[in-house]
């Protein structure tokens, strides 16, 4: 009798017990709305110093070390060589260090690594090459102004010990967004927007913007400039490109088809801005650093890759169908972007080596000639303004697919205009 | 005549007992139901905050939580609905384990969309959108929450 009353008195404290930990748990320790600010001084750029008091945020962030495909097997942040899968990137990028070393690029905590190891830098790269692949670009243009970019960039690896960190989209005082690459500023100026200005949730396009982008090297400083003023589609910056900006007319010459050729260079915040999500106000973050839940604390990820890896947090948030849904749609989309691009980049393999054929025969029509290059030229940046672009098109299909179609059709006039100028049939 | 029985102490104090505890039983389940189907109850809930404070800015403030998303029918089904739907929002609030965005399940779809036409069948019967030819949702699901996203972002306290 006595052992059946400890028992029910047990278990009642047992019931009793769970009661007032779900009561606490929901009503009294409810999670916190609010992220402390921390006391970070400007110029801290490890982010396991700034992880101490961020572990959400830091603990996303880390796992972009992980090195690994996407769900539909386009971009990905695996190191391969990508002339695997497209050869013609060898014909079209001959003579410069694509050609050479064209791989995958990893996420934001190889920046550093991967522009020491990579082939295409060498003695004579400038100091521009650091521009984005280090937060201690804050300290070294605080300090250079715009002359760091013609000092020799093995010169300045001794300044520079940080990958792309924190600081380089947070202000460490307030934690608000900020961006600190002094060519997005400047091109955006130029179209009359002032960055300081700016909404939080253009900054949420903004700080990836100011590196996610075209730009080149004017000379003769090579100060890293983009070439924005016309526009931000293929034709726009071909325009802008035509009329020579300080005397920038090529980063090389191809050398088997003579020509003076562009390398464009991850136009993504450019492709993102043509398409429907950009046009709907959905920022890169909104995709790209959804917001996550750990024990109900809010966060957004600081894992910044394929949205297509986790399709719920990111797409499902607006969209309606089912995550299986979303992943047919991009693959349709990206597979048919893929097929264009390899037609497009083939056929500018090609145009490549009919000119340089074309070229060799005695008597060819030198003003012919000299319309093929232009057109192999012209069709090469618009194969690679989507080639080099991250998205295989998705961050804005139609204007993807447009660029590419008007690229194999610059490809084949040029092969015509090549064959019309030696009257060969190649 | 009352058969003898009834008029024995242990029957009285057994019926006693009964109807004092029916009584109470039904206090409370009426007073949970009640309270449980207040607006403020539901919000109490961290998970809920967000959707909560839409709905207060939305045109169906007036309506409660309970009005749209327990089931169309009588009082135990409802019942029985609202006790597993609590059960199950009460693990995940302990646990924590509720994600950033929380979506309407297939069956809460169901229930919302007949919460809809209860009210709004008449304006769609003699349309293709009639009861049984679409889902509300598909066009409408932002009247109620807007688009749940937080104004502002994540907060840092100064």
């Amino acid at each position: 009798m006595k052992d059946k009353k400890n028992i029910i008195i047990i278990i009642a404290v047992i019931f009793a017990l769970i009661l007032v930990i779900i009561l606490a748990r929901v009503f009294v320790f409810t999670p916190s709305p609010v992220i402390k600010l921390a006391t970070i001084p400007e110029g801290e750029h490890d982010p396991a110093v700034w992880g101490k008091y961020y572990p959400l945020q830091y603990k996303s962030y880390l796992k972009n070390k992980e090195m690994a495909p996407t769900p539909t097997g386009f971009g990905g942040s695996v190191n391969y060589q990508k002339s695997t899968k497209e050869p013609e990137i060898l014909m079209n990028f001959q003579g410069m260090p694509f050609g050479k070393d064209y791989s995958e690029d990893r996420g934001h905590p190889y920046s550093l690594q991967d522009l020491k190891e990579t082939k295409r830098i060498g003695p004579e790269s400038p100091g521009s090459c650091m521009t984005c692949k280090t937060a201690n670009l804050i300290d070294i243009y605080k300090d250079m102004g715009d002359g760091y970019s013609r000092v020799p960039l093995m010169q300045l690896f001794g300044r520079i010990k940080h990958p792309i960190t924190c600081a380089n989209c947070h202000d460490p005082a307030s934690m608000n967004l900020r961006v600190v690459v002094p060519a997005f500023i400047e091109a955006m100026q130029k179209k009359g927007i002032d960055v300081k200005k700016a909404s939080r949730e253009q900054m949420r396009s903004y700080v990836c913007g100011q590196c996610h982008s075209e730009y080149y090297f004017a000379p003769p400083d090579k100060k890293v400039v983009f070439p924005w003023d016309k526009g931000l589609k293929a034709k726009e910056t071909y325009a802008y490109y035509t009329e020579k900006p300080a005397g920038f007319e090529q980063d090389w010459l191809h050398p088997v088809s003579g020509v003076k050729m562009l390398k464009a260079q991850h136009p993504d915040f450019e492709l993102w801005s043509t398409g429907v999500h950009a046009q709907s106000a959905v920022s890169c973050a909104d995709c790209h650093m959804p917001y996550m839940r750990k024990d109900g604390r809010k966060y957004s990820s600081h894992w910044v890759t394929s949205p297509m890896k986790h399709v719920e947090s990111s797409c499902l948030t607006c969209h309606k169908q089912s995550e299986k849904w979303i992943m047919e749609r991009v693959k349709t989309i990206q597979n048919n972007v893929w097929e264009m691009q390899r037609t497009a980049g083939t056929t500018i393999a090609r145009a490549h080596e009919v000119i340089g054929k074309a070229a060799k025969v005695s008597g060819v029509n030198k003003t012919e000639l000299e319309k093929a290059r232009e057109l192999v030229r012209k069709a090469q940046w618009f194969w690679d303004f989507i080639a080099a672009e991250n998205s295989m098109g998705f961050h804005s299909p139609a204007e993807a697919l447009n660029t590419l179609g008007l690229s194999v059709d610059f490809a084949h006039q040029a092969i015509a205009a090549a064959n019309r100028a030696a009257k060969t049939h190649y | 005549m009352f058969p003898r029985c009834l008029s024995e102490k242990i029957t009285i104090k057994i019926l006693a007992s009964g109807i004092i505890i029916g009584i109470i039983l039904s206090v409370v389940i009426g007073a949970s139901y009640h309270l449980s189907g207040n607006a403020r109850f539901c919000s109490s809930c961290h998970s809920m905050n967000l959707v909560a404070g839409r709905w207060q800015l939305s045109q169906h403030k007036q309506f409660g939580c309970v009005e749209c998303h327990l089931p169309d029918t009588h009082f135990a089904g409802q019942f029985f609905y609202k006790t597993c739907a609590g059960i199950n929002d009460l693990f995940h609030e302990t646990l924590r384990t509720y994600p950033a965005k929380i979506r309407l399940s297939d069956k809460g779809q169901i229930i919302v969309n007949q919460n809809c036409l209860r009210c709004h069948a008449s304006t769609v019967e003699n349309t293709t959108k009639a009861p049984g030819g679409a889902n509300c949702l598909n066009c409408h699901r932002y009247i109620v929450h807007g688009r749940s996203a937080d104004e502002g972002g994540i907060k840092v306290e100064r």
